[in-house]
């Protein structure tokens, strides 16, 4: 009975066969979607050869004679950070040797600069590996490398801060770890630091740690991080990537809705707007630090209208957007969309949104993909929302003709859009009616009138009771 | 017929989406950027030393390091001479923690202020807390704060010799860390000194640490032995007790041995404490049960040592002796001279001396085998 179980399926039936390799491909889709989204960086040495042919054998080795005095030390440290870098199955055999942590926290504690920062590297490289491996380090050194944070080496602080964003980015667990270890004032204080490779290794650190929690996000502003990033939000070619960072920093500040008015307070909307003004003249496009700009944007924009106007303060902003719409990369399309979805609930920009040519672009991406046709349709609803006069521009220019064949899609969400759209259109718009019924709109109507989701189905008999048989039933009065 | 517009319950009402990291909106944009970070060498970060040759020699008194680059000198300084303590020339990592070291250990007052008003404060400078007790604050670092039980700069002077306790909480939760088995590595760790623990310090008791070499079931490498450069543990040659007195104490009392892999850096440091700990010798040991097995450990210390923790007299160590013989591998078991350290006894053991010694009535050499070669030879 035991053993049957370990081979072939012992299951009952076929479902419960089927529902386990349902499983089994769920979880290893995630994995494979997990390790491309992974928040982690081993860190590779500049020109360095690599020892390709490393065993787990020769690391076991290695790590044995770590432990015994003399200048090999060093040497061994750098074999053993390449090596974890290649793969956690070293950092495994790492583990497998008695006190080899152990030993290691105490080289970074100690007094020999440079195995001390040999140590961190191999400590960052470690802690970029699975969850067990970074929850050890976590446990045992992380709080050495909080207060290494606040020496005044440089090249320490940037090998701890590299390894702290590590460590915040394998998960919540290790996250509140270091958030219990204190480790948020000497992180945002490290920003003001004079060299370049620190600021953006703390950016990266700060970026992590803040991602997933409000609470952390909360302790980061207050810890006046917000003062601290405008010096950085510059286009120079040679601040790119702390640019990219701290943009990263500032939409997890952004996501939460807390901080806006601090944001905006310090500035930093409108040097957020200006940098994406700057960035879409340049070729190729910088898609890594234009998406955590259009992000914070976009969720700035999510507030107060007052943001939006304030936004349109830079008069080309608008423009910019639409060259953002018909770029090559294909997310920047979609969250621009968001944006303008976003900003177009304040009503002047609004009007200016629905003037061309950014209207013809929106209603061009009706006809792209299914998540991009979703975000153009928020943008186009949250327009008409606005009144009979805007529906009837719309209308006017044609968008229902686009909107209409959305009706034939199958996807649940697109569909609600569509007809929420139809909604305002034929409520608010004369004509509207007349272009439904010429581009054979009711047709579709009629069509979803026996859809499976009973919430979609009342709403399209209803509008095709109110707006389509009006003649049938008054003819039925009459006779 | 009326025209009943039940529409206003779905109508369309402007929505203003703010999208958190977790969005699926954000999904191809995450891929996209996180495709160009996953492997990112740092660019231009070492700062490479400079290339001129300059020697720099440590302006300390009493360090002898060079360095080729200024860089290099500048790092070293900042570790090693930056926050030293002027009374007791501990070196702390940073101001702050200096400061506290000052406080707690070398100001007369202290002592007395803490009787009446909590002075112990956090060690965390964002936090502050103050303590009644070095032992109430060591457990809000563990607790509030997760510093790891053995946390380096929490030490008291005296008390360097001990190894720290194992808190429960760092041993229960380095439990869910996946273990290993690990093969029990003996040969490194077998430094062994006694420790004097100046008997007055009661409240250090749970701070006394287990020293647990790894054995198959214990979990991981975060409750160890203080094998750290950086030398906190201390090796006292073990000149002044012999083996009789050793083993009668090896019962009843606590022995912390600390391993130690002292560097040289720390020669001043390590000349004081020698003294210190010699001059110490005698004071009351602390009960324990030293269950040593030649193995230095074993599952029932395992298990003791969480028993032991709720009962802090009696403490546990699991590092062999000094002047235990195991025969195998015996030369290097008694012939660890640390670097810096005084060889108070230059005697060998007589494992590892040299033939001369011998008290054979025999000498092999000078034996005359005619007679069995003759013997043989009538065959």
């Amino acid at each position: 009975m035991d053993r049957k179980d370990k081979y072939k399926h012992y299951v009952e039936n076929v479902e419960e066969i089927r529902s386990k390799r349902r499983e089994e491909d769920i979880v290893l889709r995630k994995e494979k979607r997990d390790k491309l989204i992974s928040a982690k960086r081993f860190r590779f040495g500049k020109d360095e050869p690599v020892d390709e042919d490393i065993t787990t054998e020769e690391v076991i080795n290695i790590t044995k004679q770590l432990q015994k005095h003399g200048p090999h030390r060093l040497t061994i440290l750098q074999t053993l950070r390449q090596a974890f870098s290649q793969g956690t199955v070293f950092i495994d055999a790492f583990f497998s040797v008695d006190n080899s942590l152990h030993y290691l926290v105490g080289l970074l504690t100690g007094t020999d600069v440079d195995l001390q920062l040999e140590a961190a590297w191999c400590i960052t490289n470690i802690s970029a590996g699975t969850h067990e491996h970074a929850l050890a380090i976590t446990k045992s050194a992380a709080p050495y490398l909080i207060i290494y944070l606040s020496s005044n080496n440089s090249m320490l602080q940037d090998q701890c801060a590299w390894a702290i964003g590590n460590l915040a980015g394998d998960g919540k667990e290790c996250r509140s770890f270091l958030h219990a270890q204190g480790v948020v004032a000497p992180l945002v204080k490290l920003l003001q630091s004079p060299m370049p490779a620190v600021v953006q290794s703390s950016a990266f650190a700060i970026s992590n740690i803040a991602r997933e929690s409000q609470e952390i996000t909360r302790d980061i502003v207050q810890s006046g991080v917000i003062p601290l990033i405008p010096q950085y939000l510059t286009p120079k070619p040679e601040g790119r990537s702390i640019l990219s960072e701290v943009a990263w920093v500032l939409t997890y500040i952004s996501a939460s809705g807390e901080h806006t008015e601090t944001l905006v307070h310090f500035g930093i909307l409108r040097l957020v707007v200006d940098l994406l003004v700057k960035l879409v003249s340049e070729q190729p496009l910088d898609g890594q630090t234009i998406t955590p700009l259009m992000r914070c944007l976009g969720n700035i924009c999510s507030g107060p209208d007052e943001y939006s106007l304030a936004a349109c303060d830079n008069p080309r902003i608008l423009h910019v957007l639409s060259q953002y719409l018909t770029s090559t990369i294909r997310h920047i399309i979609k969250e621009t969309l968001w944006v303008l979805s976003n900003m177009a609930g304040e009503p002047h920009v609004c009007q200016s949104i629905a003037s061309e040519p950014m209207l013809s672009l929106i209603t061009k991406n009706l006809s792209l993909g299914f998540d991009i046709k979703q975000e153009a349709l928020y943008v186009l609803c949250n327009i008409a929302w606005h009144g009979e006069e805007m529906t009837r521009h719309l209308v006017q220019q044609g968008v229902l003709h686009h909107i209409v064949p959305i009706l034939k899609s199958s996807d649940v969400e697109l569909l609600n859009l569509g007809l929420a759209f139809c909604e305002m259109a034929l409520r608010m718009c004369p004509e509207g009616v007349h272009v439904m019924e010429h581009c054979d709109g009711v047709t579709q109507l009629e069509g979803l009138e026996y859809h499976r989701n009973e919430d979609l189905a009342s709403k399209a008999s209803h509008l095709l009771e109110t707006y389509f048989y009006m003649g049938e039933e008054e003819v039925e009065e009459l006779g | 017929m009326e025209r009943k517009d039940t529409s206003a319950s779905w109508r369309w009402t402007v929505q203003r989406r703010c999208l958190t990291f977790d969005s699926v909106l954000f999904r191809d944009g995450d891929q996209f950027c996180h495709m160009g970070w996953k492997q990112l060498p740092h660019e231009g970060d070492r700062l490479e030393s400079d290339a001129s040759e300059t020697k720099v020699l440590c302006s300390i008194a009493g360090c002898s390091a060079v360095f080729s680059s200024l860089k290099k000198y500048e790092a070293h300084y900042n570790i090693n001479h930056q926050h030293v303590c002027s009374i007791c020339h501990k070196i702390m990592p940073s101001a702050h923690l200096l400061e506290i070291h000052i406080l707690e250990t070398h100001d007369n007052m202290f002592g007395l202020l803490a009787a009446s008003k909590n002075m112990y404060q956090c060690l965390l400078e964002s936090c502050t807390e103050k303590f009644p007790t070095a032992c109430s604050r060591h457990e809000h670092m563990k607790k509030v704060h997760k510093y790891p039980a053995n946390f380096r700069f929490d030490r008291k002077k005296q008390d360097r010799n001990k190894p720290q306790s194992t808190s429960k909480s760092s041993f229960q939760t380095s439990q869910k860390v996946k273990t290993e088995s690990y093969p029990v590595e003996v040969s490194s760790l077998m430094d062994v000194c006694t420790v004097m623990d100046t008997s007055g310090k009661i409240e250090m008791a749970s701070n006394v640490d287990l020293n647990v070499p790894q054995a198959s079931t214990c979990p991981s490498t975060e409750n160890d032995l203080d094998v750290g450069a950086k030398g906190e543990g201390n090796y006292i040659p073990n000149s002044k007790f012999n083996t009789d007195t050793f083993k009668k104490q090896r019962k009843e009392s606590s022995m912390q041995f600390p391993a130690d892999e002292l560097s040289t850096d720390l020669k001043q440091c390590r000349t004081e404490q020698e003294t210190f700990i010699c001059t110490n010798t005698g004071n009351g040991f602390q009960k324990s049960i030293g269950s040593l097995n030649s193995n230095g450990t074993s599952m029932e210390d395992c298990n003791t040592d969480k028993v032991s923790h709720k009962a802090p007299a009696r403490k546990f160590t699991y590092k062999v002796p000094n002047n235990v013989c195991f025969g195998h591998g015996s030369a290097k078991s008694f012939q660890r001279s640390k670097k810096g350290f005084s060889k108070k006894t230059k005697e060998k053991h007589w494992h590892s001396t040299a033939g001369d010694d011998s008290i054979t009535k025999v000498n092999i050499e000078n034996v005359d085998m005619s007679d069995l070669s003759s013997a043989l030879m009538d065959q």
